[in-house]
């Protein structure tokens, strides 16, 4: 008898949870923690665990997932083997490079080389657009993954990576033969992508700020986000239509971190469409939906994640107002515009919830870290009251949506009994927490949720 | 004198392991008075200030508080002085200041955060006895208490202060904060303005603490939470139990804090500050109230209308109050030990020579006059 109480909690757990320390506690505890929750779903519903990569969860635990599936090896049953297989292609053709590379350092630091892990490691390989540029922008990673897994490679490649860039006297390529000069000549440097160029640049001494300046046009859109307040160059700067562009989740954080004068209507409408399109294609569809949405101090996060649950109650309010026909959002501090929310004040979520509960909406959505202080509690028997006096029946959908995973109870936090939790920890995932909180509750029967799972990973399932 | 909370109001509080903190909210802020905290360099925590031209208080003290008034409308924030400017540009190892009180401007002054407090409490009865009694010692017939010592822990080394401040989530228009530990009175703090108190709120961890507050923590790792109960049937109904409950948890607190909240307290002035008056008061030294509601130090500026503008207060050890009980107790009946055990009603000098030894005092007494009285007993 599968629990799916169990399934559903390490979903959430796994959609919040990075290793990295958080507002309430410190990263050693949620590794911890985490360690023992995926040693537990492994050992007793390995392939749910496998399924559970379709759930929504954080690249963190992805990578997690797929290291513990290659370590143990292939499962028995030739069935078993293809969609555990399809699980992991799907997931890592899903995941930035960078966590790649950093899930195959980690396979070779723990000594795991089995025959499934150098196919998936060929795999991968293979379908990487342009290696040429990974040798370079990962030269170490891609240099340990590939002598680990004993690939061949493309004479070149081999000789940059194993004998060094200074083993011919020219590169035929351009940008192997931009990393070999930009030992010792500046122009070369501003060849190179901005990570590798960033290192050379600060062993030579040059000024940061104009560094900045001229690497600009190599930065992804993502790299341009997080430094672009140090450059004052209006070059370095996003332009609307590269705002635009961004994922929801870095323009939420991106617009945090500006200050209150420069989040202006731009912003406004980059938020906007970049929500409009985190939504499209999914089938949800909303009517009337208030949102309780967190801004207390503690939406601050830890050091490693500044603003993020801020960040997510930003994005999830921003999803729900372009979909929903008829939306109304209440932030705990009182504010009205949720583009000038600061991490500031106590969680008293009672009152707005109290707000949101009039007017028969069909769905409340609470964004919050659960940690309620004023007072501590309210919020869940104002729930409790409100199922069993005022909506007996169920008509008003409430669901608590938490991105901060509490490394004691290994969950995140819930309001109350009776209202679902989901973990999230990027807003655009909403749509699929939305679906999934009907499993957080307990009751499901374990063959709903594995069909629910199923139906996630169908695209990765059909495409192998 | 009678500290009044009626403007400020008390919120739910926050718990974290041991420690519980609890929200001071004011109405509306007192615009007339602004303090700021002046930090003085890590490598000069030990300080010497002269309160007197022939005394000298020597102490740990990591910064001051500048305090700045305005006798009609609102203060401004404390400003940069040449006084203040030649505080801080000292380089010895050891910080020199004046007096623990100083004036550095007509509308400003600058404080030790409860250095004042502590400071009247060490100069209780400091000078000896006022009447050449044979039965004292020599050393204290002639140079009175000095040197008077009294040990304090840190706010760094209670456990989970540090941790429960850091997480702290700061109300709007917050000007106070009840600390407890161990579910035992700790601290108490009000300033004037919202403002100014999210600059001092992170310079609790460097004030100092009871001893016993150490022990409270040390003892009590976790205290509960406590969770609001609701009722109602109908929306309107549940936020009016809510609000009900807010009401009853501000009433509660106060009974909880009752030796500082609405509190009867013994008040000296020490200047007056514009429309304030700068005091330091103690709730006294009642040794069965030590351990249970605790018997707390503090000093205040305390507005012509009775409002709190400042305060600050420190909750003392047993062996504390039993020092300052002995004292006063002796110079009560004009240090004559005879009389205070016939004032006692059981006339037994050995008693009261016992009391005086077991409050770290035995030294005051002339040791022969002891071994006399123990031969007459």
């Amino acid at each position: 008898m599968l629990d799916a109480e169990d399934v559903a909690l390490f979903v959430n757990a796994a959609s919040t949870c990075t290793g990295q320390s958080e507002f309430y506690g410190d990263a050693g505890q949620q590794q911890v923690s985490l360690g023992f929750l995926h040693a537990y779903m492994f050992f007793n519903y390995r392939r749910l665990y496998a399924l559970c990569l379709a759930a929504g969860i954080n690249h963190f635990n992805k990578a997690a997932i797929v290291h513990r599936l290659l370590a143990a090896g292939a499962p028995p049953g030739v069935e078993a083997r293809r969609e555990e297989g399809a699980l992991i292609a799907g997931v890592l053709g899903e995941l930035p490079p960078q966590r790649v590379y950093r899930l195959f350092a980690s396979l070779r630091r723990d000594g795991v080389n089995n025959r499934r892990t150098r196919a998936t490691v060929k795999r991968w390989l293979s379908s990487r657009r342009d290696l040429t540029f990974d040798a370079v922008k990962y030269r170490g990673h891609l240099r340990s993954v590939a002598r680990h897994t004993h690939q061949s490679m493309d004479p070149a490649l081999h000789d940059f990576l194993f004998e060094g860039p200074d083993s011919r006297k020219t590169w035929e390529d351009p940008l192997l033969d931009a990393f070999r000069r930009a030992r010792y000549e500046d122009r070369a440097l501003y060849e190179l992508p901005y990570t590798v160029a960033e290192g050379l640049a600060a062993a030579r001494g040059i000024d940061r700020k104009r560094f900045l300046e001229r690497i600009a046009p190599k930065m992804t859109r993502a790299e341009r986000a997080r430094v672009e307040r140090q450059v004052t160059d209006t070059r370095a700067k996003l332009d609307p239509l590269e705002l635009e562009r961004l994922p929801l989740d870095r323009l939420c954080v991106y617009a945090l971190n500006q200050p209150l004068s420069d989040r202006d209507e731009t912003l406004d409408a980059a938020l906007t469409a970049a929500a409009r399109r985190a939504w499209s294609g999914s089938p949800v569809a909303l009517r009337r939906v208030h949102a309780v949405l967190d801004d207390s101090f503690s939406t601050r996060s830890g050091l490693q994640k500044r603003n993020r649950s801020l960040a997510v109650a930003l994005g999830c309010g921003r999803m729900l107002a372009v979909t929903a026909t008829d939306y109304r959002s209440f932030w705990t501090s009182g504010a009205t515009r949720d583009l000038h929310v600061r991490p500031r004040g106590q969680t008293d979520l009672a009152t707005p919830l109290l707000e949101a509960l009039r007017g028969e909406p069909d769905l409340v959505v609470v964004v919050s870290d659960g940690f309620e202080n004023d007072p501590p509690g309210a919020a869940g028997e104002v729930l409790r009251l409100f199922r069993a006096h005022i909506d007996p029946h169920g008509r008003t959908r409430v669901v608590h949506l938490n991105p901060v995973f509490d490394a004691h109870s290994y969950m995140p936090r819930p309001l109350g009994p009776g209202v679902p939790t989901v973990g999230i920890r990027e807003a655009g995932e909403l749509p699929l927490k939305l679906g999934f909180a009907s499993f957080a509750v307990g009751g499901t029967r374990i063959e709903a949720l594995q069909d629910w799972l199923h139906h996630q990973a169908r695209p990765w399932l059909e495409a192998s | 004198m009678r500290l009044d909370w009626n403007d400020l109001q008390i919120r739910p509080a926050q718990v974290w392991g041991g420690v519980r903190l609890v929200p001071v909210v004011r109405r509306e802020p007192l615009e007339d008075l602004r303090l700021a905290p002046r930090e003085y360099t890590p490598a000069q925590r030990v300080a010497v200030a002269r309160p007197t031209p022939r005394s000298a208080y020597i102490s740990y003290v990591p910064h001051g508080i500048v305090a700045r008034w305005n006798n009609e409308g609102a203060a401004e924030v404390p400003a940069e002085t040449r006084l203040g400017r030649q505080e801080l540009s000292q380089d010895e190892p050891v910080l020199f200041l004046k007096r623990l009180v100083r004036r550095e401007a007509r509308d400003q002054l600058r404080m030790l955060p409860l250095h004042l407090a502590m400071e009247g409490f060490l100069a209780l009865h400091f000078g000896g006895p006022t009447v050449a009694r044979a039965c004292y010692s020599k050393r204290f017939r002639d140079r009175g208490l000095d040197p008077r010592m009294e040990r304090f822990v840190r706010g760094a080394d209670l456990p989970g202060l540090d941790e429960a401040l850091r997480i702290f989530e700061v109300h709007q228009g917050q000007c106070g904060l009840l600390i407890f530990v161990g579910d035992q009175l700790a601290s108490a703090l009000v300033v004037a303005h919202p403002e100014d108190y999210l600059t001092l709120h992170r310079t609790l961890i460097a004030d100092f603490y009871g001893e016993i507050v150490h022990r409270f923590g040390w003892t009590e790792r976790r205290v509960p939470d406590i969770g609001v109960q609701l009722e109602g049937t109908d929306l309107d109904a549940i936020a009016a139990s809510l609000a009900s409950e807010r009401d009853s948890w501000d009433r509660f607190t106060r009974e909880w804090a009752s030796p500082i909240v609405d509190a009867e307290v013994d008040d000296t002035l020490v200047r007056k500050a514009g429309p304030y008056r700068l005091v330091r008061f103690s709730t006294g030294w009642d040794l069965d109230k030590v351990v249970r509601e605790g018997e707390h130090l503090g000093e205040a500026m305390i507005r012509t209308d009775g409002r709190l503008g400042y305060l600050r207060t420190y909750r003392m050890d047993r062996g504390q109050v039993r020092r300052a009980r002995v004292l006063s107790d002796l110079h009560a009946v004009d240090w004559d030990v005879q009389a205070l055990a016939d004032a006692q009603g059981h006339g037994f000098i050995g008693r009261v020579v016992g009391d005086i030894q077991q409050a770290g005092l035995g030294w005051i007494l002339n040791p022969q006059k002891v071994v006399e009285w123990a031969k007459q007993a």
